[in-house]
C-alpha cells in the first residue's frame, strides 16, 4: 500500500523550515492523509538537521517514554541530515482504542519553538 | 498513574475528525471520480523501444525517480479478484527511461504519469550491446536506504517503525546483507542472455549508486560520460568483434581513465558522508587484487556481444578442445573451443538486480523487455510480411507497488502482492481484427507471483467457447523463456490452446488467432506461487481483447503452418553429454526460523555455492525443502536448461465436487451434511470456495472427519475433493493412476511411472524437450497421516540439465520471488576454465 513523502523545505519567511506533504497542491500546514500501515518518510531539502517528533494537539512534544524506543510505533524518525531522508520509515499506526480516523501531530525536536516546523498526519483504517 | 498517562496520551494524540476515511487518493486512469468504484479499462500502450542500428544497440538508459499514479486494491488483504475496488495514489517510484526511445510515452492524463516499463531493448544476434546506464535517482525522495550495512544508527538494513528488520528477535529475522537495503543503488541484469557474466557484461555483482547532486540535479550526466564511454565502446567493439568469446574488459584499467579517475573522486567524496561505511576502499582492494570493482557512482558502461551461432550442426566442427589436454604450461590459457550454444533469439528481459533491493526496485517498475531478433523473426516476417514481427505486442506483466509487505503493518499487506499490470496498466485492452493473428510476446516481470493462464472469457464472464466447447480463440505457444519451440512441438496438441504457468521471470510467445465474432474478451489468469493456490484462486482479468473492425484477410488471418527454423544448438541435451551432477536445496524456514530463505541451508554471503568447469554439461537436482505452499522459482543466469524430471509430492490427480455440504468452525473438525466422508482416505485434500487446501488426517464417519490443521469457518459450504497423485499409506490400495510412496523409505520419493514427465532425450539429436531459465521447484509435503511415529517431511524437486558453455566467470542462481532473493535465497555459480594437465592424444 502507499508510501508518502513529506518535504522539509526552507520556510517561505526565511526563518526555520516547513513541512509540506510532497503532493501537488499541498502547502505548509496541510496534513498528510494516509491509511493505516502506510509508510511515511521525510525528505530534508534544507541545509540544517531536523527530526520529526510526535506532539500533542497543541504541538507540545511528547515525552521520551511515550515515543521511544527508537523504531517503536510512535517513533517518527532519527535526526535527518541536511539533504537526507528519514530513518526509520514511519508506519502509520492506529493507536489502541482509537477511532477509525485519528491524527498524529508532530514538530521538529531540534527546533520545537519554531512554529512553522509543525505538521500532522491523518490516519484512517480500511 | 501509568494508565492515566496513556489515556491522556491517546486523547492528545487523537483527533476525531469530521473528514471521511480516506488517503490522498486521486482519480484513476479512465475513472473520473476518486476513489474509483468502477473501472473503465485503459488502452494497452506500446512500450517505447531502443532499437539496434548497424549491428550495435548503443543507447542510454536512465534510472530516475518520479511520482506516478499507481493502482491499489482495497482493502489490501482482499484476494485478487476483478470485483475488488481499485484506488489510485501518487507514489514515488524508481524507473528506467530510454533516451530517444520511440514511440514516446503517452502524455499523462493527470498531474501524475502512469507507470510504464523500461524501454524495450531490441537487438539482433551478433550485435554489440553498448548501453550507457545512468543512475539519477534522488534518494531523498524515499526513506533512507543504505548500502553497506552501516550500523552506527541502526540495523544496517532498511528500517520501519513496525520493527523491521527485527534484528534483535531470536532468531533475528533479517540481517545485513540479506535484508532489504540500498534501494536506490542499482544495476541491470539482462535476463535470458547468454553472454559474458563479468565486468561490463551481465554482471549483477556491481552496485551503481545514484549520482551525487548539486543544486538539486545529478552531477553525473549523459553529457559528462559521453566522451569516455564513446571511446570505451569503440575499444569494446574492437576487442569483442573478432572474438565473441572474449571476456574483455578484464580489469579496471581497461576502462577509460577519464571515467575511472572521476569515479574514484566521486566515491571518495561520497565516503566523506558521516556515519557510513566507505565504498572506495572496497573498490581499491578489489582493483589491487585484479578483481572487478563493485561500487560506482552515477554511471556505468555496459558492453557485451550477443553471440550468434553460425554452424549448421551441433556440436560445432572443431569441437575437440576438451580432448587436447593442457600443453601450453601451467599459466597458459586452455585451448578455446568454438562457440557452443549461441544466444537464442526471442523475448528476454532486463531488471534491477542489486542484492537487497531487487524486490522493491522491480516492484517499482525497474523492468523492461529485451527482444533479441534472429532467424525466428525472419521466418515469421517471411510468412506474414516484412516488418510484421516488430509490430507484435510486447506485454510486460508486473506487480507494481512500493515498499514490500514485510516492512509494514498487517492491515496494509497485500494478499498475493499487488494486482498484475500489463505495460503499466491495470486490465488494459488490446485491439485485434476478427480472425487476425498476432504474436503475443509475454514477459512476467513480477517479483512475486506467477500468472497461470486460464484462457479467454466472454463478456458474460464465461469461457469463450463455441457451442461444441471449442475455444473461440486459437493459440500456439511458440517459445518458452525466449527459446523457440522445435518443429516437433510447434502447433502440437500440448502447446495449442494450452493453459500454462508463467512463474515470476518466465516468458512465452503465443501465436494467437482472434475469433470471427466481435466483442470484448478477457484474458484471465490466476495468481500462483504454488499449484496449491489454484483450487481456490479467482480467474482475474490480465488484459482484454477488443475484437473489432473488418475481418482480417490473407496470411494474417492464418496461423503459420510450419515452425520457424530451429537452431541446431537447441537440440536436447543427451544423457551422454552429462559429465557431472549436483544437488541444490532451497528452503524457507518460516517465522519460527526467523523467516530465512536459504540455498544449501545458508543465506547469500557472496561465496561460491556451485563450481562447474567451463564447457561441461551437468545435471542438477533442485530440491525444495519448503513445506508450505511456495514453489520457489529457480533461476540461473547465462545458460538455459532443460527439465528432465519433476516430483511434486502435493500433485493432484483429480478433482470432483463433494456430495452434500460441510460446516467448520476454524478447528480441525469438519462436519458434513449429506456427505460420504467414509470414501475419503487420509491425505485427501479438501477445498471450499476461497478457502483451502485442507488435508484429511482421519475420517470418523460419513459426516465427520479431522484435518491435519485448523480448517476454515464455513457453514453448509460446497466443497471439492482433490485426490492426491501420491499416497503414503498402502492400504487401501492406491487408486488407478495414484503412486504409493513409502514415507519411511526416501528412495521411493520420486515420480512413479504413471506420472507424466518431460520427454526423454533421444540420441542423436532429439528436440522435443523445451528450454527454461526459470522453473518453479515443487514444494514439499509433511506427511502426518501415514502411521509413522513422527511427521515425515518429503521435499519436492526437479532435475535439470544445462550446458555450462562459452563463458567462464561468476554469476548466480536464486529464487525469483525477489523478496526471497534479497533476504538470502541466492548463491554464486563459478564457471571455471580448466584443462587437464595430461594429454592422451
Amino acid at each position: 500500500m502507499p508510501d508518502w513523502s513529506i518535504k522539509i523545505v526552507q520556510s517561505s519567511s526565511g526563518d526555520g523550515a516547513e513541512f509540506i506533504p510532497d503532493l501537488k497542491g499541498k502547502t505548509a500546514g496541510d496534513p498528510l492523509e494516509a491509511m493505516q500501515d502506510d509508510l511515511v518518510s521525510w525528505n530534508n531539502t534544507t541545509e540544517e538537521e531536523h527530526q520529526p517528533w510526535p506532539s500533542d494537539a497543541e504541538y507540545t512534544a511528547l515525552p521520551n517514554d511515550q515515543v521511544l524506543p527508537r523504531g517503536g510505533p510512535n517513533y517518527l524518525s532519527d535526526i535527518i541530515p541536511a539533504g537526507g531522508s528519514s530513518r526509520p520509515s514511519y508506519n502509520v499506526t492506529q493507536p489502541a482504542s482509537a477511532p477509525t480516523t485519528w491524527t498524529v501531530y508532530y514538530i521538529c525536536a531540534l527546533h520545537p519553538y519554531v512554529e512553522s516546523e509543525r505538521g500532522s498526519i491523518i490516519g484512517n483504517t480500511y | 498513574m501509568r494508565t492515566n498517562r496513556v489515556i491522556l496520551f491517546l486523547l492528545t494524540l487523537l483527533l476525531i475528525a469530521s473528514v471521511p476515511a480516506s488517503a490522498q487518493w486521486i482519480p484513476c486512469l479512465g475513472d473520473p471520480v476518486a476513489p474509483a468504484t468502477t473501472w473503465t479499462a485503459p488502452d494497452l500502450p506500446t512500450v517505447p523501444e531502443l532499437i539496434t542500428n548497424g549491428g550495435k544497440l548503443r543507447a542510454t538508459v536512465v534510472l530516475t525517480d518520479e511520482q506516478q499514479r499507481l493502482t491499489f486494491k482495497t482493502p489490501p488483504g482482499a484476494a485478487p479478484s476483478d470485483t475488488n475496488v481499485i484506488k489510485c495514489a501518487p507514489q514515488y517510484v524508481r524507473v528506467f527511461k530510454g533516451i530517444g526511445a520511440m514511440p514516446p510515452i503517452p502524455k499523462p492524463t493527470s498531474d501524475y504519469p502512469d507507470p510504464m516499463p523500461g524501454p524495450t531493448l531490441r537487438a539482433r544476434l551478433g550485435d554489440m550491446i553498448e548501453l550507457t546506464f545512468l543512475n539519477q535517482i534522488n534518494p531523498a525522495d524515499f526513506g533512507d536506504s543504505i548500502d553497506r550495512g552501516d550500523v552506527d544508527t541502526g540495523s544496517g538494513c532498511d528500517e520501519t517503525s513496525t520493527g523491521y528488520p527485527k534484528v534483535t528477535t531470536t532468531p533475528p529475522q533479517d540481517t545485513y546483507p540479506d535484508c532489504f537495503h540500498g534501494s536506490s543503488t542499482a544495476n541491470i541484469h539482462f535476463h535470458g542472455t547468454h553472454t559474458n557474466p563479468n565486468s561490463t557484461g551481465d554482471n549483477v555483482f556491481i552496485e551503481i549508486r545514484p549520482s551525487m547532486r548539486a543544486n538539486g540535479k545529478p552531477v553525473v550526466t549523459a553529457a559528462s560520460v559521453a566522451t569516455p564511454f564513446s571511446d570505451f565502446f569503440q575499444r569494446c567493439e574492437a576487442k569483442l568483434g573478432g572474438n565473441v568469446l572474449s571476456l574483455w574488459p578484464h580489469t579496471w584499467s581497461d576502462l577509460p581513465s577519464a571515467y575511472t579517475t572521476r569515479q574514484k573522486e566521486l566515491l571518495q567524496k561520497y565516503d566523506m558522508t558521516p556515519n557510513i561505511k566507505k565504498l572506495w576502499p572496497v573498490d581499491a582492494a578489489q582493483i589491487k587484487k585484479g578483481d572487478w570493482p563493485q561500487y560506482y557512482m552515477g554511471a556505468y558502461p555496459y558492453c557485451y556481444q550477443i553471440p550468434k551461432y553460425t554452424d549448421t550442426v551441433f556440436p560445432p566442427p572443431g569441437n575437440t578442445a576438451e580432448h587436447t589436454g593442457h600443453t601450453g604450461g601451467p599459466l597458459s590459457p586452455p585451448p578455446q573451443k568454438p562457440l557452443q550454444m549461441g544466444q537464442s533469439p526471442g523475448i528476454h528481459w532486463y531488471h534491477a538486480h542489486k542484492h537487497g533491493s531487487t524486490a522493491i526496485d522491480v516492484g517499482n517498475g525497474m523492468t523492461g523487455a529485451f527482444v533479441i531478433e534472429g532467424q525466428y523473426d525472419d521466418d515469421f516476417d517471411t510468412y506474414y510480411g516484412a516488418g510484421w514481427m516488430r509490430k507484435q505486442p510486447v506485454l510486460v506483466i508486473n506487480q507494481i507497488g512500493v515498499t514490500p509487505n514485510l516492512e509494514r503493518g498487517a492491515s496494509a499487506r497485500t494478499d498475493k502482492g499487488p494486482d498484475f499490470s500489463v505495460n503499466g496498466r491495470t486490465r488494459p485492452v488490446m485491439k485485434m481484427l476478427p480472425g487476425e493473428v498476432k504474436l503475443w510476446r509475454i514477459v512476467n516481470t513480477s517479483g512475486r507471483a506467477g500468472t497461470y493462464f486460464v484462457g479467454m472469457y466472454n463478456a458474460a464472464g464465461q469461457p469463450a467457447v463455441d457451442g461444441s466447447g471449442k475455444p473461440l480463440f486459437t493459440w500456439y505457444q511458440t517459445a518458452q523463456d525466449g527459446v523457440q519451440f522445435s518443429p516437433t512441438n510447434y502447433g502440437s496438441a500440448g502447446f495449442t490452446n494450452n493453459q500454462f504457468l508463467l512463474a515470476a521471470g518466465n516468458r512465452a510467445d503465443l501465436l494467437v488467432q482472434a475469433p470471427l465474432t466481435t466483442g470484448v474478451y478477457s484474458v484471465r489468469v490466476m495468481n500462483e506461487v504454488d499449484p496449491r493456490d489454484l483450487p481456490t484462486a479467482n480467474a482475474v482479468t490480465l488484459f482484454s481483447v477488443n475484437v473489432t473492425g473488418a475481418k482480417a484477410t490473407g496470411k494474417t488471418a492464418t496461423l503459420m503452418p510450419t515452425a520457424p527454423s530451429f537452431p541446431p544448438f537447441l537440440h536436447d541435451i543427451q544423457t551422454a553429454e552429462v559429465k557431472g551432477t549436483k544437488e541444490i536445496t532451497f528452503s524457507s524456514l518460516g517465522p519460527a526460523g526467523g523467516g530465512g530463505h536459504l540455498i544449501n541451508h545458508k543465506k547469500f554471503d557472496g561465496e561460491v555455492g556451485a563450481l562447474v568447469l567451463l564447457n561441461t554439461v551437468e545435471e542438477w537436482k533442485i530440491t525444495n525443502e519448503t513445506y508450505n505452499a511456495i514453489s520457489h522459482p529457480f533461476h540461473i543466469h547465462i545458460n538455459p536448461f532443460q527439465v528432465t524430471e519433476i516430483f511434486d509430492p502435493n500433485a493432484i490427480l483429480s478433482t470432483t465436487a463433494g456430495a452434500g455440504t460441510v460446516t467448520a468452525t476454524g478447528t480441525k473438525t469438519i462436519t458434513g451434511t449429506g456427505t460420504s466422508f467414509s470414501s475419503l482416505r487420509p491425505g485427501t485434500v479438501l477445498t471450499m470456495p476461497g478457502a483451502g487446501p485442507y488435508t484429511v488426517l482421519s475420517v470418523q464417519s460419513d459426516t465427520s472427519l479431522t484435518l491435519t490443521g485448523n480448517g476454515p469457518t464455513v457453514t453448509n459450504s460446497a466443497y471439492s475433493i482433490n485426490v492426491p497423485q501420491y499416497v503414503f499409506v498402502n492400504s487401501p490400495a492406491p487408486l488407478a493412476g495414484q503412486c504409493y510412496l513409502n514415507p519411511s523409505d526416501s528412495s521411493t520419493w520420486k515420480p512413479c511411472a504413471s506420472v507424466p514427465q518431460p520427454p526423454a532425450p533421444q540420441p542423436p539429436s532429439s528436440e522435443k524437450n523445451i528450454w527454461w531459465d526459470v522453473f518453479p521447484i515443487p514444494s514439499g509435503i509433511r506427511v502426518s497421516w501415514a502411521g509413522t511415529a513422527a511427521t515425515v517431511p518429503i521435499p519436492g524437486y526437479f532435475k535439470m540439465r544445462s550446458r555450462f558453455v562459452d563463458y567462464s566467470g561468476y554469476y548466480v542462481i536464486h529464487c525469483h520471488i525477489l523478496a526471497h532473493e534479497d533476504r538470502g535465497m541466492m548463491t554464486v555459480v563459478e564457471v571455471a576454465p580448466a584443462a587437464s594437465p595430461y594429454s592422451h592424444d
